[in-house]
């Protein structure tokens, strides 16, 4: 088992190596990301960082044979003893040599150009993960039950009235996007009834207020994950049903209710449990068009404005960030899958 | 008589029954016919009728399919048969965002009007503001009466209320003055008279009337009314006092001659001087201030000046600029108070306005031979007594002008300019030939919502079908060669998938087009880069499962070559588990495409559906219909497709058979 989670992981720390590396490259083949504001020494001292970094070389004289000079910085003073500095970019492969090292050694991921100008990526973004983790851990503490409660009656009932209508609203809400499930949320909730807040309600509004504001993020990103556990459940659960091992436990004297709680519902967990925890970790990537419509700071609304501002680095990061989350939660799968079902882990130790 | 067999026996209530069996009760089961093989009584099937039939059976597929068949049909036509919006290379401001049309309007429900209410409302000039009064349905229109609503803001189409000049509470006793500048009168000997009208204490401190005032820190501060000006002959600055310290607020009227010499003043202002208290806010309410003029012989002199400088509508007043004649001014505290406002309800036509007619239009020389050449008007005039001498509508249906009502004739450098002025049809001018309407209203570039969404919807279904074709291709080609060859070369091509794989579609998108843009073909291609995983591993799964099979190992025995193999034998076994699985990419693809617009880096060069969305989407608040069309459009397709491509894939998946 040990054998076999290491295994795992390695793999998953080389294919994120690779991406990360791969998305470096192609950030960094991208128009150098220059500096917001209009103070010359702000921007000065942006470009003083990313020489510290190694992305960037610093000259007192134009060296034209490295290309165009990206920024050019005269300290102030007298002609006679004012100095230029001429910033050059450095090529891609020795800025990823350079990304490596600050990595590696000094855990450093660099700067932002324009969100927040000269202020480290990691505090930016650590900054923001709260309000998306937040949301996520409600939207899952409401879909996780829900979702196995609805699945569970619907399997109870198959093929009865019930189960169509749960089967029917599930497939309908599974199509419907979560964009437009939002929309109609705030259309309706917050600008017809006015019952709830159209956007996110900074610290300073009333508790009420605040509370409230969870209320269409929570329920938007709970309607997907639970149709998903529902559909799941319903699966799994017609599927035991359906065995014979099910049919000997009734044969034997069981109850309907002894059979299905102890025997189905459990082995039916076997692959459910594994995706809660697929879905606890997947859905923080999946409130990004979420935040930038309800106007909530956090790492999916980041990913946005740094698309629209180019702030690559933080763009950077933040897709570094998503891409970890997922494979993280494909490893913590195929691991749990190991933990919670004995064949799995029988067949491992072979 | 045949022989019967009689069988006696006793029921369980110890009747006798008797049973008889004839002889043509029993038959051979075999007398006279072959004894051999029976042909097959069944019908013969194929794996697609079969799989045809079970899709058939589920209903919910079938409905999918339907409207799914609907949509496509629909996002190819609707934009080709929608008649055009308006005529020229941009909308006009009252064809944009028009509202839902589908019944007549005064029908009052999705006739294309909007409610309005508490708008305010111009008493003179008896229109509301803003709204031009032809579009107001008619009937509709409820004006408030005087006294149901008061204004304490200055605005225009408040009328009369008070002018409030206050002074706050602990400031200290300042003197404040309102004043009219230049009443310069020093040439004739007439009687000057200034009425003036204050609004009285107990009327104030009594007065029910919510004005938003809080009246309880409030007094009505004892005030004096002075008089400046300078001598003409000696030109001294003086001040008189034409009224002292009272607490006297109400009407009265003050003759000048009394304080001052008639003619002996320039630069003449009046003034209130107010007393402030330490403890309260203090102020006075002014009225009117009149000015009037008497000859000698006491009759009334009419004197425009002085009626400009006159204050008889405190809203008037403070809407005065510096400069003009009748400018009031302090500089101290003043507002408005207690100004009468009223406000209108109605019910607004938008297609009346964008395309009813309006009277008093301009047509031009060149318009009107237009219609004339047209055969739609029939139109003459004189061209020296500058009347018209005929005028008719041969075409009732387009001839844009319904009357003529004037005739211009202008004459420059030898240049006759011939316009007639007349009542316009919009819709005639713009070259509809009946009143347009768009059942879910226009959208902000005055497109028809129906045809701008379904355009977008044909974009999207061309996006994602032409990916589903390269990615569908493309991922045959990868799963056949990984999933049939097996050993190093399926795991080297599976680990690129894994890593391939384990990048997020959107980090891989939001890269690529921040890189090369955002149209159509670059869209195509980061689309596909990830898509075509899915049929990849899809197509391995069923070359593992037939690779095994006899009659492959039978055609190898035989002699056929890996190409034949994979294309002749194993390929068509598996192709329709294969297309209808990933046909669902298409729905996947139109998601993500929308997906990505959200973030802002939608299509540029073509208007898919994802773009009109998120385009569409500040106007949540002020034209929610506009999401609303394309919202139902979206959750419509990318329901149906599901729908119908569940159905498919459950239909043609052989383990699923005989399980329903």
């Amino acid at each position: 088992m040990t054998k076999y989670v290491i295994k795992r992981l390695l793999l998953a720390v080389f294919t994120a190596f690779i991406i990360l590396s791969l998305t470096f490259i192609m950030i960094k083949i991208l128009p150098f990301p220059m500096p917001g504001g209009s103070q010359i020494e702000a921007q000065n001292a942006y470009f003083i960082r990313q020489v510290e970094l190694g992305y960037v070389l610093a000259f007192n004289s134009p060296q034209d044979h490295l290309g165009t000079c990206i920024f050019k910085y005269t300290t102030s003073g007298t002609v006679a003893n004012s100095q230029t500095t001429y910033y050059y970019v450095k090529p891609v492969l020795s800025q990823y040599g350079a990304w490596l090292k600050n990595i590696f050694t000094k855990w450093d991921w660099g700067v932002s150009n324009k969100i927040e100008p000269n202020v480290n990526v990691i505090y930016i973004i650590l900054s923001r993960l709260p309000n998306t983790i937040k949301i996520n851990i409600w939207s899952v503490i409401i879909s996780v039950p829900l979702g196995i409660l609805l699945g569970v009656i619907a399997a109870l009932n198959k093929n009865k009235i019930t189960d169509h209508v749960i089967s029917t609203s599930i497939m309908v809400f599974i199509s419907i996007p979560s964009f437009i499930i939002i929309t109609f949320l705030i259309l309706i909730f917050s600008y017809k009834l006015h019952w709830l807040p159209t956007k996110w309600p900074t610290p300073s509004e009333p508790l009420l207020t605040r509370i409230k504001g969870y209320i269409i993020p929570v329920v938007s990103l709970s309607f997907g994950s639970i149709c998903g556990y529902c559909r799941f459940t319903r699966a799994e659960l017609c599927d035991v049903m359906a065995s014979d091992y099910l049919l000997l436990a009734r044969t034997k004297g069981l109850t309907k209710r002894q059979t299905i709680t102890r025997h189905a519902l459990r082995n039916a967990m076997v692959p459910i449990v594994p995706s809660i925890l697929a879905e606890f970790i997947g859905i923080l990537g999946g409130s990004m068009i979420l935040e930038n419509l309800y106007n909530i700071p956090g790492i999916g609304s980041l990913f946005i404005r740094a698309i629209s501002d180019h702030d690559y680095n933080v763009l950077f990061v933040d897709m570094a960030l998503f891409t970890t989350i997922s494979l993280l939660a494909g490893v913590l799968v195929d691991i749990s899958y190991g933990f919670i079902d004995p064949r799995i882990r029988m067949g491992a130790k072979k | 008589m045949k022989k019967e067999d009689k069988f006696t026996y006793l029921d369980e209530n110890n009747v006798e029954k008797v049973i008889v069996f004839k002889d043509d009760d029993f038959d051979f089961a075999q007398k006279d016919k072959n004894i051999h093989d029976v042909e097959l009584k069944t019908k013969p099937t194929t794996f697609f009728k079969d799989a045809m039939r079970r899709f058939v059976k589920n209903k919910s597929s079938v409905a999918g399919a339907i409207i799914l068949g609907i949509l496509v049909l629909m996002a190819f036509i609707v934009p080709y048969v929608a008649p055009s919006h308006y005529i020229g290379n941009s909308p006009r401001n009252s064809e944009i965002k028009l509202p839902c049309k589908l019944f007549k309007s005064g029908t009052g429900w999705w006739d294309g009007t909007k409610k309005y209410s508490k708008i305010a409302y111009d008493i003179d000039k008896n229109e509301v503001v803003d709204y031009e009064s032809r579009a107001i349905v008619k009937g509709s229109l409820k004006v408030s009466k005087k006294g149901d609503y008061y204004v304490n803001v200055v605005q225009n189409t408040a009328k009369g209320g008070y002018v409030r000049f206050w002074t706050p509470a602990s400031s200290l006793a300042a003197d404040y003055f309102f004043k009219s500048d230049a009443i310069g009168y020093n040439t004739n000997a007439f009687k000057y008279v200034f009425d003036i009208e204050l609004l009285d204490e107990n009327s104030y401190f009594n007065d029910s009337f919510k004005d938003g005032f809080d009246k309880s820190g409030y007094k009505m501060a004892p005030y004096s009314i002075n008089f400046e000006y300078t001598d003409i002959l000696t030109g001294e600055a003086n001040t008189v006092v034409l009224k002292e310290q009272s607490s006297d607020y109400s009407k009265f009227s003050i003759t000048l001659n009394d304080f001052v010499e008639p003619g002996m003043y320039s630069k003449a202002k009046l003034s209130f001087n107010i007393k402030s208290d330490e403890e309260k806010n203090s102020g006075i309410f002014i009225k009117t201030v009149s000015f009037s003029c008497f000859d000698s012989l006491g009759n009334p002199v009419v004197n425009n000046d002085l009626d400009n400088l006159s204050l008889l509508d405190a809203n008037k007043a403070l809407l005065m600029t510096p400069g003009t004649a009748g400018y009031w001014t302090s500089n101290g505290n003043k507002n408005l108070y207690k100004a009468d406002m009223y406000y209108a309800s109605f019910v607004f036509d938008y297609y009346e306005k964008a395309y009813g007619e309006i009277p008093n239009f301009k047509f031009g020389r060149t318009d009107i031979n237009k219609y004339i050449n047209n055969g739609w008007l029939s139109f003459e005039y004189n061209e020296e007594e500058k009347t018209i001498t005929k005028f008719e509508i041969l075409n009732e249906e387009r001839c844009p002008i319904r009357s003529a009502d004037k005739l211009e004739i202008t004459s420059k450098k030898g240049v006759t300019v011939v316009n007639v002025y007349g009542t316009c049809s919009q819709y005639r001018y713009l070259g509809y030939s009946k009143m347009p309407s768009f059942i879910f209203g226009t959208d902000n570039n005055g497109h028809d919502i129906i045809k701008v969404t379904f355009a977008g919807l044909r974009t999207s279904l061309l996006l994602g079908f032409l990916t589903f074709l390269v990615c569908f291709v493309f991922g045959l080609c990868w799963g056949s060669i990984s999933g049939y060859f097996g050993g190093t070369v399926d795991l080297v091509m599976e680990r690129f998938c894994d890593i391939l794989g384990g990048v997020p579609w959107i980090v891989l998108m939001t890269l690529i087009i921040i890189k090369w843009g955002s149209s159509f073909g670059t869209f195509a291609i980061a689309l596909c880069l990830t898509g075509w995983m899915g049929t990849a591993a899809r197509t391995r799964t069923q070359f593992y499962r037939f690779k095994g099979r006899e009659y492959i190992l039978a055609s190898r025995t035989l002699g056929s070559s890996d190409f034949r193999l994979i294309f002749k034998h194993i390929l068509p076994n598996s192709m329709g588990t294969i297309i209808t699985s990933s046909v669902l990419m298409i729905p996947s693809v139109i998601f993500s495409e929308a997906t990505i617009s959200y973030l802002g880096l939608g299509l540029t060069d073509m208007k898919s559906l994802g773009v009109t969305l998120s385009q569409n989407q500040e106007y949540i608040q002020t034209y929610p219909a506009l999401i609303l069309f394309p919202s139902i459009v979206m959750a419509l397709i990318m329901i149906s497709f599901n729908l119908f491509g569940n159905g498919l894939r459950d239909a043609f998946n052989p383990s699923l058979k005989g399980s329903e």
